[in-house]
Order: C-alpha cells, then sequence, then structure tokens
C-alpha cells in the first residue's frame, strides 16, 4: 500500500508539469517573441523558436518537455547559456537548506510554547501566546526579515548583511548567512504551528484516559509526556508536513531580502531576463518537491498512527 | 454570540476602519501627494510635517502608506473575487456531474494547489508582465482551487442531510437541490474562506510588489515601498518601518474579523479551547 502512495507521485508530477507547461508554453502564444520584446529581428525571432523547439507540432514539444522531465532535463537557459538542470543543482541546496533551518525554527519555537499554552491554558501566559501568534500570523516573513536586518546586521553588526556561504566553507560563516532568514521565515510558520499544538494539547488534556492516568496516580509530567502528546502531536504532523508549501513559497521572498542564491532568485532572474526555460524548469521543480514532501508527511501519518490507514 | 461579547470581531472591525479611514482620506481627499517629489525632503525622519518621515525622492511616507493601502484592498478584492467567481460554480458542477468533469477538474484543481500561492502567481506574472493587475490575476488564480476544494467539500456533506433527501423526494431537480438547498448552506463557510484569503491576497500582493513584479511605481504599494527601503536600509529606518506596521495592522484586523466571523456564523466550527 505504501508503495502505491509513493507511486501516486507520479500523476501529481505530470500535472504539475503540465500546468507548467501550459502556463509558459501555451498561453504565451509565442514564447519567443514574449522572450525577446517587441523590437526582436525575424531571423532572431527564428533562431529562438529553433531553439525552444517551437518550430515542432504544440504535442510534439509537450511529449519532449515530459520526456526530457522524466531523464531529468529541463532544457537550456536562452539567458546563461547552460542546461537548467545544472542551474537548479547549483541553486537548491540553498533553498533546501533555509526551509530545514526555518523548519528547525518553527518546530522549536511551537512545540514547548504550545504545550506549556495549554497545560495552563486560559493563564496569562497562554493569553500572552496567543496573542503573540496573531501578531505573528499577520507580520509578512519579509518584513520580519527587513526588521532583523535593521537590528542584528546594520544595528549591532552581528550578521551579514546579505549573501550566502556554503557549509563547505565552514560552519559558523554557514550558520551566521543562515540564521537571519531562518528565523524571519520560520517565526511566522510558528505562529501557526503553535495554535494547532495549543489546541491540540488541550482536547487531548480534556478526554477520559487523562482523568484515568490521573486517578491511577501519575505525575502530572507523566501524564503530559507519555499519555497526552503521544496522542496529540499526531494531527501535529500534518499541520507541519502542510508548512512546507508555505516554506518554500516564503523562501522565494526571503531569499530576495537576504541575497541568498536560491531557487527564489533564480525563478527571479528568469523572469526579469524573460527566461522561460529557466523559470518553467524552476517553477516545477519546487511544485513537485512539496507535493513530495506532503507524501513523505502522509506515510509517516500511517506510521505514526496505526489508526490511520494510508489509502 | 452578540457582538458585543464577540471580542476579536470588535477588535477587527476596529483596526479595518481605522485603516479604511486613512485610506479614503487619502485617496479622495489627499489627491496625489504620494506621487509628488521633493528631491530637497529627501530621506528626512518623522516630523511634525512629514510623520512618518520622507523617502529617497522626498515623497511623504504616511501619504504613500495610505495609498498603499488603496492598491492593497483593491488588490484583495479582486483577487477573492477572481477565487470565487471560478471555484464556486467549479465546486458546484463537480458536484453536480460527478463522473468526468468532477475527475479531471479535480486533477487540475489538485495540480494547482502542488504550486505554493506566491509561484503561481510568479509564473503566471512570468507570462503577463510585471503590473498590479497581472499580480490580481495571478493571486486570483491561486484562490480558484482553494474555494473550490472548500466548497465541494462542504457540498458533500450537505448533499447527504436528510432534508436534501427529503427534496429529492419531493422531486426538486438536482439543478434547484444544488441552488436552492446546498448553496445557501455553504455561504457562512464562504464568507469566513473570503476573509482568510482576502488577507492571504493582501500578503502576496505585498509580497510580489517586494520582489519587483507585483505593483510597479510610481504607484505606491507596501511592499514596492519595503523593496525601496531595503536600498537605505542604514540612513533612513523609518522607510521600512511604516509600511510594514500597516500591512502588517491591516492583515491583524482581517483575521481577527475572520475569527470573529467564524465565531458568529458557524458556531459549529468553533473550537472549545477558543482558538
Amino acid at each position: 500500500m505504501r508503495a502505491v502512495r509513493v507511486l501516486a507521485i507520479i500523476p501529481t508530477v505530470v500535472v504539475t508539469a503540465t500546468i507548467a507547461f501550459v502556463l509558459l508554453r501555451v498561453i504565451p502564444g509565442d514564447p519567443a517573441a514574449l522572450m525577446l520584446g517587441l523590437d526582436a529581428s525575424p531571423g532572431e525571432l527564428q533562431q529562438l523558436r529553433h531553439e525552444l523547439g517551437e518550430d515542432h507540432p504544440i504535442w510534439e514539444q509537450y511529449a519532449d518537455w515530459l520526456g526530457g522531465l522524466a531523464r531529468g532535463r529541463f532544457g537550456d537557459s536562452i539567458h546563461y547559456h547552460a542546461p537548467v538542470a545544472q542551474l537548479i543543482a547549483e541553486r537548491l541546496p540553498v533553498t533546501l537548506w533555509l526551509a530545514a533551518a526555518a523548519m528547525a525554527v518553527t518546530v522549536l519555537i511551537a512545540l514547548p510554547l504550545g504545550i506549556f499554552a495549554a497545560v495552563r491554558v486560559w493563564s496569562p501566559f497562554d493569553l500572552g501566546v496567543l496573542a503573540a501568534t496573531q501578531v505573528g500570523l499577520a507580520v509578512p516573513n519579509f518584513w520580519a526579515g527587513i526588521l532583523l536586518l535593521l537590528v542584528f546586521s546594520v544595528t549591532f553588526k552581528w550578521f551579514p548583511l546579505q549573501g550566502y556561504a556554503p557549509l563547505s566553507a565552514g560552519v559558523g560563516a554557514w550558520v551566521s548567512h543562515l540564521a537571519l532568514p531562518a528565523v524571519a521565515l520560520g517565526a511566522a510558520r510558528a505562529a501557526q504551528l503553535m495554535r494547532f499544538v495549543r489546541g491540540s494539547v488541550v482536547e487531548e488534556l480534556s478526554r477520559e484516559y487523562v482523568r484515568t492516568a490521573r486517578g491511577k496516580g501519575l505525575g502530572e509530567r507523566t501524564v503530559l509526556l507519555v499519555h497526552v502528546l503521544r496522542n496529540a502531536l499526531i494531527p501535529v504532523l500534518t499541520i507541519a508536513g502542510l508548512q512546507f508549501g508555505f516554506l518554500f513559497g516564503g523562501a522565494i521572498v526571503i531569499e530576495q531580502v537576504f541575497g541568498l542564491p536560491g531557487m527564489g532568485q533564480l525563478v527571479l532572474e528568469g523572469i526579469f531576463a524573460r527566461d522561460l526555460p529557466v523559470v518553467q524548469g524552476a517553477v516545477v521543480v519546487l511544485a513537485v518537491l512539496v507535493s513530495a514532501l506532503n507524501i513523505v508527511v502522509d506515510l509517516l501519518y500511517g506510521l505514526i498512527d496505526p489508526r490511520v490507514s494510508v489509502e | 454570540m452578540s457582538a458585543r461579547r464577540n471580542r476579536p470581531l470588535a477588535v477587527g472591525l476596529t483596526l479595518l476602519t481605522i485603516v479604511l479611514a486613512g485610506v479614503c482620506y487619502e485617496t479622495l481627499l489627499g489627491g496625489n501627494a504620494d506621487i509628488r517629489i521633493a528631491v530637497a525632503d529627501r530621506l528626512e525622519p518623522p516630523t511634525r510635517v512629514h510623520v512618518f518621515g520622507t523617502d529617497d525622492l522626498g515623497r511623504d511616507v504616511l501619504a504613500r502608506v495610505l495609498g498603499g493601502g488603496g492598491i492593497a484592498f483593491e488588490v484583495g478584492f479582486v483577487a477573492v473575487g477572481i477565487g470565487l467567481a471560478a471555484g464556486v460554480p467549479l465546486a458546484m458542477a463537480a458536484v453536480r456531474w460527478r463522473r468526468w468533469p468532477a475527475r479531471a477538474i479535480g486533477q487540475i484543481m489538485d495540480g494547482l494547489m502542488a504550486f505554493p500561492a506566491i509561484l503561481l502567481a510568479l509564473a503566471i506574472v512570468a507570462v503577463l508582465g510585471s503590473g498590479y493587475v497581472q499580480a490580481m490575476i495571478g493571486i486570483g488564480v491561486g484562490l480558484v482551487p482553494v474555494f473550490w476544494r472548500q466548497t465541494r467539500a462542504q457540498a458533500l456533506v450537505i448533499e447527504n442531510l436528510d432534508f436534501v433527501t427529503a427534496a429529492r423526494a419531493l422531486g426538486a431537480s438536482e439543478n434547484r437541490i444544488l441552488r436552492r438547498h446546498i448553496l445557501p448552506q455553504i455561504v457562512p463557510l464562504l464568507v469566513i474562506q473570503a476573509t482568510v484569503a482576502f488577507s492571504g491576497a493582501v500578503l502576496s500582493e505585498a509580497s510580489l510588489s517586494f520582489l519587483g513584479v507585483g505593483t510597479q511605481p510610481p504607484t505606491p504599494s507596501w511592499g514596492r515601498m519595503l523593496l525601496d527601503a531595503t536600498h537605505a536600509l542604514s540612513v533612513a529606518p523609518w522607510m521600512a518601518i511604516f509600511p510594514g506596521i500597516a500591512l502588517g495592522v491591516t492583515v491583524l484586523g482581517i483575521n481577527l474579523l475572520g475569527d470573529g466571523l467564524r465565531d458568529a456564523l458557524d458556531p459549529r466550527l468553533r473550537r472549545a479551547a477558543g482558538v
């Protein structure tokens, strides 16, 4: 059954790739004209049409696009004169690290605060957490990023203003370049996750088995850690998984604030240079990544909660 | 629940009223303060004349913040309108004709859902070009599957309720059942969903403009103002602070309004924990 679920990624990839194809190849009518602008000579247009494969029928272009994807090929960038797959391979690690670090920030903030708030429900601490989540949800991540830059890079000069250092350049440099973007991206997600953690724990705490556990004379700590959390965190996992979509979407914007050379910058450079193959490839890779992560979360859900059968 | 005891609704409405009053004042009475360039006054910190300071071209930041609010609301309304206008009828069609249209529409909607909203909007902007109309369309298209999924799920639940069976037994046609019995039941949910989508759309417009592909200068937009602010972060921090506060307060107001509406319109959705 699980193998079947993993295979379910295939139709998702096909549909995603088709949407990207329709959006960026079919709707523009003549992508070559769109890419070159109004002042292109007929010769240049003809040349680009040939490079894009536009001189073939549309269904043939579609088959080529899908076939290329299956072999990990996305065509060539017009602007960079390089295979799109190579550009993506250079940029993807930055975005993946950013998303992973932001996810870590999200979980590290949301779990402890959400659980504490739920244990002391309607206490001043809980009300404070609830108010903070409302603010966290309303603050756009890129503005949070700008404020972090203003405080920690411009005023205190603790962190670099812009740029990225790969892990190979040393852990210290890598962390200092990734810390602020990860916090900016993760904080808003944490606000959302915290609301779910709190709600889920409060709900579990009101169940009969908790009364039984307490009646047996178990300490509050044991009741919470052994009994309640195991049940309460199952639905939280799904919500945490859904955050991946938001994280990758947010990463596109956050990369711009901190000058990180990731997938978001690649998409934007593609848009500004009217380099449709780059936009098309990067968009598909990001969308497929989000789908794949959601499927992984679904599988984990089935592993953790035996009551859930993953169809 | 009475409106007096519904605190999120009251706070949300208050915040939005303040923002909207400012926006109306600027757009209806203030004229074109947002494009009045006065290079002599550039990068002035907040003073009594320029309460929020001036930007790199000497324009009053307060006027531009209020002008940007107009754009934010406009984009929000149009984008949510696109999402509703396409998502709800498609969902109804999927419920009415189960076989092939439902399957095909479902596949496309699931595919669209796989795209992070901002990414879909970027792809659409890549084709249509930069600008706030294109941004509206991009954000609106991203909202279609959201409304589609909500409406369809709810319609499928309601369709199995006794009163629908009764209507069917009395000989009501499928179209009539959808229009007169199912749709009205979904309206409260759609109102709540539209509020949530609205705050998302406002944030998306700001993000797209911040990336440089949304609203184009000289039209004021909170996202674009924040982009300009990043170039003058060490000399004019006020340029980065006030548009962000305006954006945050607006989104907070809409979110609270949404929470309040959920409490008021659909008591079944209210969580015991008050989340």
